[in-house]
């Protein structure tokens, strides 16, 4: 008869090997309601696990409130907030619709989506594209005036033309994108100065040839030009279609999302299905842009982000950048030894993902819960710092929570330690 | 009284490893010392429970 753990071994065995071989392609860009599972003119998607309305930190609430304005839903915000509050407007995770947002993750029936298609595991994976700096952080109503510019411009300009810009491809493959900013000094989370050149790089003729109008060609090599994170939305998209492949395998115990709202820090498990287990979010330990902020101004821990976590970047190949240690005030030993420490907590190492400056070493990939608790050392994640009126202010490190891992191996054990007695 | 032998261990190249806190290798390698760094820090304190969980899944 087969032990508990042989089970568990050979179920964490095909989780592995479908985040090894999955291969996610960008193919297109399109408005969430057309390719969204599930999705109407009025849901409203966040980052991060279930969270109401009320109970969410400053710039997740205000944004769903706009996202409803944004929509024409609603007159005005007294409105936006009654229809939240009586069920009019679903407000959901980003997660449960196939999608991951970053930073408050607000995603609404118009947000143009970076759309990924994995073939091997016949799995889509949808992200926002990114809304770009905001000016007017220091006024409310200046930065929810130029962040709906902004959405409105990304829905007219950014989407229609990069969509069909990508459709006249055969797709752009996103794995070798991520494997060549990796040798390009990119961990693939905080920095993708490397991966965005890329996509820049591979996007130049297929704009070229599609856009006719040179000024909106002018605008969109812009902002693809200015905006240096711009392959963390290709490389989420594609995150998300790796991890939702590995999910419900029974008997795994293998991590298949990670993500925050900046209250609180979620896990799934393969072998637990859709259960989230939560804790509180993190503090973040970092830079900020400005002298003028500090941790006072700083939101918890937020973004589905850390799906670069899950499937074995980011963090977890931190050596990959040492720039980013200075966010940390940290050196290149210290990312060192936060690579091993993140091998002692996953299943493997994939060698598709390489870290150059550590002999190529494959990224750890594959969290275990078990290993997290045993080892008693919890997955780092690289993040942005997002501000309590919204906005990106700083950037740093900081550790999903252990008992969000906790949880999970009481409920593991509750469900398959019963059924193999 | 009889005079002690210097320890062989002084009168050739030092090999080290440092288990633990970093500063001790750094010292050393700023004395041009070559030191192996081992990550290691004293396991936390852990619930009992999880740890008994473990006996039976790891």
């Amino acid at each position: 008869m087969t032990s508990l753990i042989d089970k568990i071994n050979a179920a964490n065995e095909e989780a592995f090997s479908r985040l090894v071989s999955a291969k996610p392609v960008w193919v297109d860009v399109q408005p969430a309601l057309s390719v969204l599972p599930g999705m109407t003119r009025h849901t409203v998607l966040h980052a991060g696990p279930p969270i109401a309305w009320q109970n969410m930190c400053g710039p997740q609430k205000m944004g769903v409130v706009q996202a409803v304005l944004h929509e024409g839903l609603a007159a005005d915000e007294a409105d936006a907030e009654a229809m939240i509050l009586s069920g009019q407007v679903t407000v959901a995770p980003c997660h449960e619709y196939g999608a991951v947002g970053g930073m408050a993750g607000i995603t609404s029936a118009s947000s143009p989506m970076a759309v990924v298609y994995d073939s091997v595991h016949d799995r889509y994976g949808y992200s926002q594209l990114f809304q770009g700096p905001a000016s007017g952080l220091q006024n409310r109503d200046d930065y929810n005036r130029e962040a709906r510019k902004r959405w409105t411009w990304l829905e007219t300009v950014l989407g229609p033309v990069v969509g069909k810009a990508v459709r006249s491809t055969q797709g752009i493959p996103v794995k070798p994108m991520i494997a060549r900013a990796l040798e390009m000094g990119d961990e693939c989370h905080n920095r993708n100065s490397g991966g965005s050149l890329v996509i820049l790089n591979a996007l130049i003729l297929p704009l070229y040839e599609t856009c006719t109008d040179p000024a909106l060609l002018h605008e969109v090599l812009d902002y693809l030009k200015v905006n240096e994170q711009f392959s963390l939305c290709l490389s989420m998209a594609a995150g998300k279609a790796m991890a939702d492949a590995t999910k419900n395998i029974p008997y795994s115990t293998m991590v298949s999302a990670m993500c925050r709202n900046g209250v609180e820090f979620g896990i799934k498990v393969s072998g637990l299905g859709e259960q989230w287990f939560t804790a509180p979010a993190s503090r973040i330990e970092g830079l900020f842009f400005s002298s003028e902020w500090s941790d006072a101004d700083a939101v918890p821990d937020i973004g589905d982000s850390s799906i670069m976590e899950t499937i074995g970047l980011g963090g977890h190949v931190q050596a990959a950048a040492p720039v980013l240690q200075q966010f940390v005030n940290g050196s290149f030993a210290r990312a060192t030894s936060v690579v091993e420490s993140m091998q002692l907590i996953t299943l493997g190492q994939v060698t598709e993902f390489k870290i150059p400056n550590m002999n190529f070493t494959g990224a750890p990939t594959g969290i275990d819960i078990r290993k997290v608790v045993q080892a008693n050392l919890t997955p780092v994640i690289d993040t942005a710092i997002a501000h309590k009126k919204g906005g990106v202010i700083g950037a740093g490190q900081t550790r999903a929570p252990f008992d969000c891992f906790a949880h999970a191996l009481r409920a593991f054990s509750a469900r398959y330690m019963q059924q193999s007695q | 009284m009889t005079e002690q032998q210097p320890s062989p261990l002084f009168e050739q190249t030092l090999s080290v490893v440092n288990i633990g806190i970093d500063l001790f290798a750094e010292t050393l390698r700023q004395q041009s010392v070559d030191v192996v760094q081992v990550q290691w820090s004293p396991p936390a304190t852990q619930n009992e429970d999880l740890m008994n969980l473990l006996d039976s899944l790891l």
